[in-house]
């Protein structure tokens, strides 16, 4: 008899319910989605009973086509970095503060001054930055002192549905390692970050690994749901972490670009990396032990979507279709055309959200197939500069190349070129996330051995080499790149002025 | 006898104006109304990335062909003469029989970056500028000649004289081989204020006085059309030709700029700011320059852009395909769609800059490996933003040039003439940026050549003086600058400045990352 995994990814715009197979084929999938209230300029919150509602119609769906007995596990990938307050109960006390509201640079600014930029990245892993849990819990605490005392629990969205289903407070490492609290060389909530900014331990859920069965489905969870009572729920992941078991990089070194709105390069280490520029970051990785550093631009696939839907009137696909096509008709290097791809501010590598995007070295001769290539280069450049990083501490020189943006057939070859590495395409791009879900429901249980089933559930199906005749063209121009961002820096801050 | 033909005919002017992409015959009559114009069109060979040439060939038929045809259904005793506007800068080495020996570089043409250098070398700057009125450049003649010798010594050898596009066709027409002054003030080798070729630099270069035409007053008559030259272009032989001026000293006179008081700004491909003054004006940074003028005891301090209408074309070529589509759809022209586009967008284009060093720079900051840029990009940002930033770019470049005259502007009102200028959202732009009211004439477009007409009616006497353009000038538009907007681009500017200077280093390093083909690719 067959065996199913409900894999749910809770992401930005709405709940994502997959089934998976004891072979790890992909049966059924269903989506769901939810609002996002963005105000105030910067802020951005959701209702965790949408997360709720959606979770339980996906479920619903995906299950009325299967024997529900043969449910094996539940398990989830989920948005990073939010604020969740609950009480006692698990009752929300407020709507979750999402990972893009930047409401809290203030508190930022003091986890700076009271303990330093270095030293909490050295402890977490990550900048103290405003996109963090921690922060946000700081502003409540300052601007909505009834909600934090009645705070018993700070919790992610994967968590909190987590909560709904089986009643237990958890999260896993690599979750932890998004809050800007955890002690990601310890695995433990940070005494000494906690301590300074004064907020109790006790507010965090207990961190486990991402595979752990956190307990069973109740039967009020199974009369929402339709999941059978009693099934075991596996903590999973941040959807990151997810990202990275679906991607393939399960154990040492594997380096692999995930290309959706934003983009990252990510490896799989056996310790955190610290750059001296502090350019990446660190997560635990969803398997227990392992680490995976990694670094975030905003913009990569949204650039090309701002680009195309600029300058294009069709469809969306097919734009991005046109401009594959255009910037294979342009030259390597864009005839000198540097597109600067930071129309949002930007993470890594630079961490300023002053940066903007531009096109530079224009000419009479430049051509609209220039553009086009010019803006696949820049993001690629852009991501190569965090990328010389992570390959700089491992023998590997392929690279696995996930996320809907990955489809582009210029695109990988232009990203394959710039890298100097082979581009590894899997089976599957967009479902990269849902899978790593399944994998931790499957391992969780022992429905699948190890991780390494992934390999059979999205085996590459193309390998893109680099034309190394390129080589050296693309080392000047991201150079040029990284020289023209930094004579830029203060223009960028007066034009803001 | 001239007086007897025109009692018989209306006394007309044939204007030629040999500019870079074509020559443009006008025939206009005594009150300076058009009478019938033609086109016609020659091509530039662009090669190795920086140079570009014509051949003269080209340029006689086309002035044969653009002549044959403008005076199609018009009796060919009514031109009382032929007059000129020229490109100027360029390098025709022609030989003892006035064969032309290869193509003339023109002057968009830069190859010669290792003369002008080494001539930086040899002379103070700013003792040149005292001479000639201009810096030392690539651009001019002086240096592409220098070029020549260094590079192509047979063509050199065999080179008996060197002239500028109108003064070869003149010579085609009427056999004698001159140039004017203003022409000969672009070539870096004339002395500005003693009006005859410099001695110093001729010394310095080695380069003989004979291989230099003289030089005359733009109004001179170069003599009359030789027989064959009639049978060529279907004028009457006789026929008296003024040799003209160069088209930045046309533009001059077309815009009726002929006094203190008066100043203009030329938008069509490139881009300047002219006056007309008594003495030269010397920018202590040499960021402008000085033409010799119409009038000889005159000089026309000026300040050109290089890709002013050149940059909105490219975006309209590149960037603007559906608008171009769309014209072709509405049957109007892409120009006013970009217009309408333009005018969505709010002053300073939601933060976006657009620097418009499509072809290098001239002023004013004479930079050869300059290039374009948009910068400041935003998520937020349209194309609206995107052609409102070029159109701003352009002209804030234009008010750096403005503010370099500050201390000898005189004028109350600026012209606007060329292209460009015909668009109203462009000319309200000028205003607001440099803070002036703006006007049109009604030569907006034909500027040169009715520039050159004026010069041919002066030569033969139909006209009493420079002055007398005003007479056939009026004003058909005017354009008051918008306070607000214009103190928000003066804040605006350093900012424009600093990001060119930021960039400035960058430039030069995007020429290594062309590409494989890069090199070999040119239009």
């Amino acid at each position: 008899m067959k065996q199913y995994i409900l894999a749910h990814d809770l992401g930005t715009s709405g709940d994502k319910a997959t089934l998976f197979d004891e072979d790890g084929v992909l049966i059924r999938s269903a989506v769901a989605a939810y609002q996002t209230k963005v105000f105030n300029k910067n802020w951005a919150e959701q209702h965790p009973s949408d997360w709720w509602d959606a979770v339980c119609s996906t479920s619903r769906d995906v299950l009325s086509h299967v024997d529900r007995s043969q449910l094996a596990a539940v398990s989830f990938s989920g948005q990073m970095m939010a604020c969740l307050c609950v009480d006692a109960h698990g009752r929300p006390l407020h709507d979750a503060i999402i990972y893009c509201d930047q409401r809290s640079t203030e508190e930022e600014r003091r986890m700076i001054d009271r303990i330093g930029m270095k030293e909490i990245y050295r402890i977490t892993g990550h900048r103290p930055s405003a996109s963090y849990s921690l922060a946000k819990l700081m502003w409540v605490r300052e601007h909505l002192p009834d909600v934090y005392r009645s705070t018993a629990k700070v919790l992610q969205a994967k968590d909190y549905m987590n909560f709904m289903l089986t009643g237990g407070f958890f999260t896993d490492y690599n979750d932890a390692t998004g809050t800007n609290a955890f002690d990601i060389s310890k695995r433990v909530w940070s005494d000494s970050v906690l301590h300074e900014m004064d907020i109790p331990a006790a507010l965090f859920p207990c961190a486990v690994p991402s595979s752990t069965v956190i307990g069973r489905v109740s039967k009020d969870a199974a009369l929402a749901t339709t999941i059978p009572e009693g099934t075991p729920v596996v903590v999973g992941s941040g959807d990151g972490g997810c990202a990275t078991l679906g991607a393939g990089s399960i154990s040492l070194g594997k380096p692999y670009c995930y290309m959706g709105s934003s983009s990252w390069v990510s490896i799989t280490s056996d310790e955190p990396l610290f750059d001296d520029a502090m350019m990446t970051f660190t997560w635990a990785h969803p398997i227990d032990g392992l680490y995976h550093p990694c670094a975030t631009m905003q913009t990569a696939g949204s650039s090309l979507s701002w680009f195309s839907s600029t300058f294009m009137h069709g469809e969306e696909s097919e734009n991005l279709e046109q401009v594959n096509d255009r910037a294979a008709h342009a030259p390597a290097g864009a005839n000198g055309l540097l597109y600067l791809p930071y129309l949002l501010g930007e993470r890594s590598p630079w961490w300023n959200p002053k940066a903007k995007a531009g096109f530079i070295g224009m000419h009479v001769n430049t051509t609209w197939e220039d553009m086009c290539r010019s803006v696949i280069e820049g993001i690629a450049m852009n991501l190569r500069i965090s990328l010389e990083i992570m390959l700089a501490r491992v023998p590997d020189r392929t690279v696995r190349f996930i996320g809907g943006g990955a489809r582009g057939t210029t695109l990988r070859k232009v990203f394959s070129d710039v890298f100097g590495c082979d581009l590894l395409i899997p089976t599957l791009l967009t479902e990269a996330t849902s899978m790593g879900a399944a994998l931790l429901g499957g391992v969780g249980i022992g429905l699948y051995d190890d991780f390494s089933i992934v390999e059979k559930m999205n085996p590459i199906k193309e390998v893109v080499n680099p034309d190394v005749s390129l080589a050296d063209l693309y080392q000047r121009k991201t150079e040029t790149l990284k020289l023209a961002y930094q004579a830029l820096t203060p223009v960028f801050d007066r034009m803001d002025a | 006898m001239m007086a007897k033909r025109s009692r018989i005919f209306e006394r007309c002017i044939l204007s030629h104006n040999l500019g870079t992409t074509g020559d443009k015959a006008v025939i206009y009559n005594e009150q300076g109304h058009i009478v019938r114009s033609w086109l016609a069109p020659y091509a530039s060979i662009y090669s190795n990335g920086n140079r570009v040439e014509q051949d003269p060939n080209n340029w006689w038929s086309a002035f044969c062909d653009a002549t044959k045809n403008v005076l199609r259904g018009i009796n060919e005793k009514s031109i009382e003469v032929v007059t000129f506007s020229g490109q100027m800068m360029g390098c025709l080495c022609l030989d003892k029989a006035g064969e032309p020996i290869g193509n003339s570089i023109i002057w968009a043409d830069m190859r010669a970056e290792r003369e002008a250098k080494a001539l930086n070398d040899v002379i103070d700057e700013r003792q040149f500028f005292r001479i000639t009125g201009h810096r030392i450049s690539p651009s001019y003649t002086l240096a592409k000649l220098l070029w020549v010798k260094n590079n192509q010594p047979d063509v050199y050898r065999r080179t008996a004289k060197v002239v500028q596009a109108k003064d070869y066709i003149v010579f085609r027409l009427t056999g004698s081989i001159l140039t004017d002054y203003t022409d000969a003030s672009g070539t870096n080798m004339f002395n500005l204020s003693k009006r005859t070729w410099s001695k110093t630099l001729l010394a310095i270069t080695g380069i003989s006085r004979d291989l230099l035409p003289d030089a005359v007053p733009s109004t001179e008559i170069a003599g009359k059309v030789t027989m064959d030259a009639a049978a060529a272009t279907g004028l009457l032989p006789g026929t008296p030709v003024v040799i003209g001026s160069g088209d930045g000293l046309s533009t001059t006179v077309g815009a009726g700029c002929t006094t203190e008081q008066d100043a203009y700004l030329y938008f069509g491909s490139s881009s300047w700011i002219g006056l007309t003054k008594r003495e030269p004006y010397c920018d202590p940074a040499l960021r402008t320059f000085n033409w010799n003028h119409i009038v000889p005891d005159l000089v026309g301090p000026c300040g050109t852009m290089q890709a002013a209408g050149s940059s909105l074309d490219w975006m309209r070529e590149e960037m603007a395909r559906s608008e171009t589509a769309q014209a072709e759809v509405q049957g109007c022209k892409a120009q006013d769609l970009i217009d309408y586009e333009v005018l969505q967008s709010p002053p300073g284009a939601n933060g976006l800059l657009f620097l418009p060093y499509l072809l290098g720079e001239r002023s004013p900051y004479w930079s050869p490996s300059a290039k374009g840029a948009f910068l400041g990009l935003r998520k937020k940002h349209s194309r609206a933003d995107m052609f409102r930033a070029a159109v701003e770019g352009v002209v804030m470049n234009l008010k750096i040039i403005w503010n370099i005259f500050e201390p000898i502007m005189e004028a109350e009102e600026l012209v606007i003439l060329g292209g460009q200028a015909s668009s109203d959202v462009n000319a309200q732009l000028v205003a607001d940026i440099l803070g002036i009211r703006v006007v049109s004439h009604n030569h907006l477009r034909d500027s040169k050549n009715f520039g050159a007409a004026v010069v041919g009616g002066i030569g033969i006497g139909m006209y009493p003086g420079l002055d007398h353009v005003k007479n056939l000038l009026h004003v058909e538009k005017r354009f008051e600058p918008d306070g607000n907007n214009t103190r928000f681009y003066n804040r605006l500017l350093p900012v424009f400045e600093d990001s060119f200077t930021a960039l400035s280093r960058i430039n030069g390093r995007l020429d290594s990352v062309r590409g494989a083909c890069g090199e070999e690719e040119s239009v």
